[in-house]
């Protein structure tokens, strides 16, 4: 048995099992319906996330330099007496603007991983995230001292 | 509305090397990916037993000669291209702009230098050999002493290990790997003692013990099937062949610890779990150095491990050590497989910036190629696509390591226990292959 042949029969073995899992649910691609990037519309940006993340975590869309500005994505995270509201895993269409406010009640640091942006958050204040989503993967906000998972993007078509 | 681009990503070199693009939700569970890899290796050494009685590889076939016109021209070319590249690389980190998403000079050295050159010499045989620019300028500024064959045989690898070391360290511990201007440093600093070397103790003897990219390429170039023959013609041996007939070399199997047990801390400091456990020591500089020393430790207590089992089932006067030293060279493939699965999306992602900062190569303002202003492609591969080439590469190369092993064993011990020695050997591979996917999967 050459070593060839045992690499292709280990590449074929390995292809087949991912293969025949692949009936499963991917849950790499946004199964809800998105907008391009560049297109304006009046969908309230509750259709773009997915259901899994929790109610009303998102508001209407904001334009505020005219009509070509795409639409921007505004997620709102609490973490109030140890309890993470409005987080959990958030779908993104991939190139979206995307805002993230953060409230908390105690002094903490933001990351989000990935794209590798820190804010800090204090009580009484909101820190704020902006950024594009122009990387796709699924990226963690956390805090960074109470080592609090507070949202999982998944950035995807 | 405030946009934020990606270029604000300036610390995203080597900082979070491995983890440039998001991870992947897992189709099946991580534990189903890592129970198949096992069941291949496993099954590979099976099949081994019972196929492959007799050793095949350890006497060295004649490479076959294959043409290729302007064959010597192509090595002169990279030889002259090497020196170049040093002199850009050094130029551009002194005097251009300090930051590392704009200057070509990081890109260069991490991406280009440390990746790219290693992962071509492992299919094309080691190129590095003709584009290592500091032999070229000794030789060009009539530097060179006389060799010192005493010092290679008692010095071995093991400087060359502590160069592969201090290298990696910058990468992973260092606060600033990724600024122009500390790339610029090493690379000067690094000129100066490889002349001087070459200087005092010639320019042989500076590669085989001192140099540790020229050790680092010569044996990740064992792999590839391409190689010289005695008067310098390119020749085909085959896939590892190169690597069968590696002699054993003092030191070797330190250099090759250390080169898995590095790549094994840059991916497991990234992983939650590394986080959770060592706090704000790991971010440390003192704990970070610490706790890259205690992985490459703990890789080499590994097969330590695996080769005092061998040794003892071997029996024959053999010693853990030197088992360690006839097998270090199985470890070539898990270090190759090792640093491309962690390393592959850097060239892909961090490596496009290239592109954009060659265009204004100082931070004068020039836009020579019209990319100057060129974003990252993030959507080249897929953060799925991504993980299935980790696995395969990952499981390719522990696959190469088990066909290494078994063929040695055969050569060096008893017929009758051969097999038997490599069961330990197998199990610290299930154990690498399992650990190095995990870490994959986590960051």
């Amino acid at each position: 048995m050459t070593l060839k042949s045992t690499l292709i029969v280990a590449a074929l073995s390995l292809a087949l099992a991912a293969c025949s899992s692949d009936t499963s649910v991917s849950t790499t691609t946004a199964a809800t319906p998105t907008t391009g990037a560049g297109q304006t519309t009046s969908t309230p940006i509750a259709e773009q996330t997915s259901s899994t993340a929790s109610p009303a975590t998102t508001e209407a869309p904001t334009t505020t330099t005219g009509p070509i500005v795409p639409d921007v994505i505004e997620i709102e995270i609490s973490y109030l007496s140890g309890v993470v509201e409005g987080g959990g895993r958030i779908e993104v269409p991939l190139g979206e603007s995307v805002v993230i406010r953060v409230d908390s009640d105690v002094a903490d640091e933001g990351h989000l991983h990935g794209y590798d942006i820190f804010v800090d958050v204090e009580p009484g204040t909101t820190g704020v995230v902006e950024f594009v989503a122009d990387i796709p993967g699924i990226f963690e906000l956390e805090l960074e001292g109470a080592r609090v998972l507070l949202a999982d993007l998944e950035i995807a078509p | 509305m405030l946009l934020l681009t990606a270029a604000l990503m300036t610390a995203a070199l080597p900082a979070s090397a491995h983890g440039l693009g998001g991870r992947a939700d897992l189709p099946i569970p991580l534990g189903m990916f890592l129970a198949g890899a096992a069941v291949v290796l496993i099954l590979s050494f099976a099949a081994l037993a019972v196929l492959w009685p007799r050793h095949r590889w350890q006497e060295p076939a004649a490479p076959r000669p294959i043409r290729i016109p302007g064959f010597a021209g192509m090595l002169t070319a990279l030889q002259i291209i090497g020196v170049i590249v040093l002199v850009f690389l050094i130029a551009t980190g002194v005097f251009g702009v300090n930051n590392a998403s704009r200057n070509p000079a990081p890109v260069l050295l991490w991406v280009g230098f440390w990746l790219v050159v290693p992962f071509a010499s492992a299919l094309l045989g080691d190129l590095y050999r003709f584009l290592n620019p500091f032999p070229t300028l000794a030789r060009w500024l009539k530097l060179g002493g006389e060799e010192r064959p005493e010092f290679v045989v008692s010095n071995g690898l093991y400087l060359a290990s502590g160069v592969i070391l201090a290298f990696v360290w910058v990468e992973t511990v260092y606060a600033d790997p990724a600024a122009p201007r500390t790339v610029a440093i090493m690379a000067l600093v690094y000129l100066v003692a490889m002349l001087a070397s070459i200087e005092r103790l010639g320019p042989v003897t500076t590669l085989r013990s001192l140099d540790g990219f020229s050790v680092y390429n010569r044996l990740i170039s064992r792999i590839a099937p391409f190689t010289r023959t005695p008067d310098g013609h390119p020749a085909w041996r085959g896939w590892l062949r190169g690597l069968a007939t590696l002699e054993e070399i003092p030191g070797i199997s330190l250099f090759l610890v250390v080169m898995v047990g590095t790549v094994t801390y840059d991916g497991i400091s990234e992983t939650p779990w590394f986080r959770d456990l060592f706090g704000s020591f790991a971010t440390s500089t003192l704990g970070g150095t610490i706790l890259l020393v205690v992985t490459v430790g703990v890789i080499g207590m590994g097969y330590g491990g695996a080769c005092l089992a061998a040794a003892r089932i071997a029996g024959d006067g053999w010693t853990t050590e030197r088992v360690a030293d006839r097998f270090a060279h199985t470890l070539v493939p898990i270090a190759l497989a090792y640093a491309v699965a962690h390393y592959f999306t850097l060239i892909l992602f961090e490596g496009q910036r290239i592109i954009s900062s060659m265009s204004d190569p100082f931070g004068t303002g020039l836009d020579l190629f019209g990319t100057v202003d060129r974003p990252i492609d993030f959507t080249l591969m897929s953060p799925t696509a991504v993980w299935y080439v980790q696995l395969g590469v990952i499981v390719a190369g522990h696959v190469a390591a088990v066909f290494l092993a078994h063929d040695r064993a055969l050569y060096d011990f008893d017929d009758s226990v051969a097999v038997r020695t490599q069961y330990a050997m197998l199990a610290l591979m299930v154990v690498l292959t399992g650990v190095g996917l995990a870490i994959l999967a986590a960051g």
